[in-house]
């Protein structure tokens, strides 16, 4: 109890001193402010490009394989050569590979490109035109606002319909409800039968809102499939509790028997996976983050040097005052945490208006950049709790030697 | 070399690989490095309760580390031990007040 009273009475003391010299009291916890404000806004920005990047994969599927002719790996070293005359993947392979596989639980075909799509005097540019399989809707997660998907007939029957994104809506509809009109992609009158919800922007440039999605089987009366500019892909999507790997093995397998490869021969398909994405990425954030600890750390450790400096200029201010203090009876760690409290305080404030800053810059910010950047709560933790330890750290010798003082010697001291 | 030992360590509290381990361990690093600080404070001024600390916060340590899983480095493990052999063979002639 007394402990806690001197303690309470410490941090008083700490406080009162902070108040009577605040321009002192300002400068000194600046240095703090802007290590903690180089450090978290880093950490910050970092960690919503990851958080949208994941979100992005995740759209993506993350149980989901993808049948391709090119390898999802980057890098200077990549070969090429090796890929470039593979076959693409083409539809009788996806019925196949429907047929055989008993890991998977669906699969679909997809090839994408783009143009312009038009309706009266309205056009929308560079839009993304997905022509599914039926199964499309059952490996990719579309949320439709309005309307609804293709029927089984429909992508059979190769219909001229489409599922439309919300940006597309937007540009072509901008004041009315698009489902029952139509649209128009290469001069061809295509009728909007579904509207997706608004997904907003993606890292990796998957969002659905610049999508029009029609039947493969609608496309295929109209360009070559096989093309190898559309990006032909079949997508499998595991079953409940059936990992990627051992998806990825019996899909080697079939693709392997359907392009009848001899057992020595290499694989002339890809099977790409979310994650092989997402390691690229790991590898170059942990890049920006390790620069932003290095700049912000070394930051951090200018403003404690700071704050011990004036900690020390503070114990010369107050020897007589601690002289006082001891003769009367306070007890070394009184005096002790008196000057820590002070130091710690300092930071704490110091840190706690970099944080500011950082939080008052991400609502500035918004979504200027196409993604929501926000200050999370472990940045919070962390950069309070790293105030408070530069504080304890630059603090305790100015501190420590204030407790040592000799009563008479203090008193005397000025 | 203490302090300066305890200040490069304090920029570790910043590192990616500490955050991503659990969002309380750069934290709770941070205080381990800020305990070394004081412990060596402490030894510098031949006070017993340095020792003690260093101790403390060594076992401290090792154990968040543990606790978190994340990889102990031998160094690390060397040089608290080094130091402890130091401190132990002056703890005698230190004093035992604050």
């Amino acid at each position: 109890m007394l402990f806690l009273t001197l303690l309470k009475e410490s941090i008083l003391f700490a406080l009162n001193a902070l108040k009577v010299n605040r321009l002192r009291t300002f400068l000194s916890l600046l240095g703090i402010t802007i290590g903690i404000f180089a450090i978290i806004s880093v950490f910050t920005v970092v960690d919503s490009l990851e958080k949208n990047m994941r979100d992005s994969i995740k759209s993506l599927g993350d149980n989901v394989v993808f049948v391709q002719k090119w390898p999802w790996t980057f890098g200077p070293d990549y070969p090429w050569w090796k890929y470039m005359n593979r076959p693409v993947p083409d539809v009788k392979e996806l019925q196949e590979i429907q047929r055989r596989s008993r890991k998977s639980e669906t699969a679909a075909f997809l090839i994408s490109f783009q143009r312009t799509v038009k309706r009266r005097n309205s056009s929308v540019e560079g839009a993304s035109i997905v022509a599914v399989s039926h199964d499309y809707s059952k490996v990719q997660t579309l949320n439709i606002a309005n309307g609804r998907y293709f029927t089984e007939s429909e992508s059979a029957g190769g219909r001229a319909i489409c599922v439309i994104g919300a940006t597309i809506a937007e540009g072509l509809f901008p004041n009315e409800d698009p489902v029952g009109k139509d649209i128009k992609v290469r001069g061809l009158k295509i009728r909007v039968i579904g509207v997706l919800k608004k997904q907003g922007e993606s890292i990796l440039g998957n969002n659905q809102d610049g999508q029009v999605i029609i039947p493969v089987n609608y496309v295929r009366n109209l360009v070559d499939i096989r093309d190898e500019r559309f990006e032909p892909m079949i997508m499998v999507k595991a079953r409940p509790g059936v990992t990627n790997d051992e998806l990825i093995d019996e899909l080697t397998g079939i693709m392997r028997q359907l392009r009848k490869l001899k057992p020595m021969a290499d694989d002339n398909f890809a099977l790409n996976q979310t994650s092989l994405i997402s390691t690229q990425f790991d590898s170059l954030f942990d890049v920006i983050g390790t620069a932003g600890w290095i700049i912000g750390g070394f930051s951090i450790l200018v403003g404690g040097f700071g704050i011990a400096n004036i900690m020390f200029v503070s114990v010369k201010e107050r020897t007589s005052q601690i002289g006082i203090q001891k003769s009367l009876g306070a007890k070394n760690y009184f005096i002790l945490m008196q000057f820590l409290a002070e130091s710690v305080f300092l930071c704490l404030i110091g840190g706690g208006l970099g944080l500011i800053i950082i939080y008052a810059g991400t609502l500035m910010v918004g979504d200027s950049f196409g993604m929501e950047i926000a200050l999370s709560l472990p940045n919070v933790i962390l950069g309070l709790t790293i105030s408070a330890l530069i504080g304890i750290v630059s603090g305790f010798v100015p501190a420590y030697s204030a407790s040592q003082l000799d009563p008479v010697e203090a008193i005397r001291a000025n | 070399m203490g302090f300066i030992w305890s200040f490069a360590n304090l920029i570790y509290v910043f590192s990616p690989f500490l955050k991503h381990a659990s969002i309380w361990l750069p934290a709770l690093y941070g205080l381990t490095i800020a305990l070394r600080f004081i412990s060596f404070v402490g030894v510098w001024h031949m006070k017993k309760w340095g020792v003690h600390l260093f101790l403390f916060n060594f076992v401290f340590g090792i154990s968040i580390l543990v606790l978190f899983n994340v990889e102990i480095s031998p160094l690390s493990v060397i040089l608290g031990l080094l130091a402890m052999t130091v401190f132990l063979l002056y703890y005698r002639k230190m004093d035992e007040n604050l």
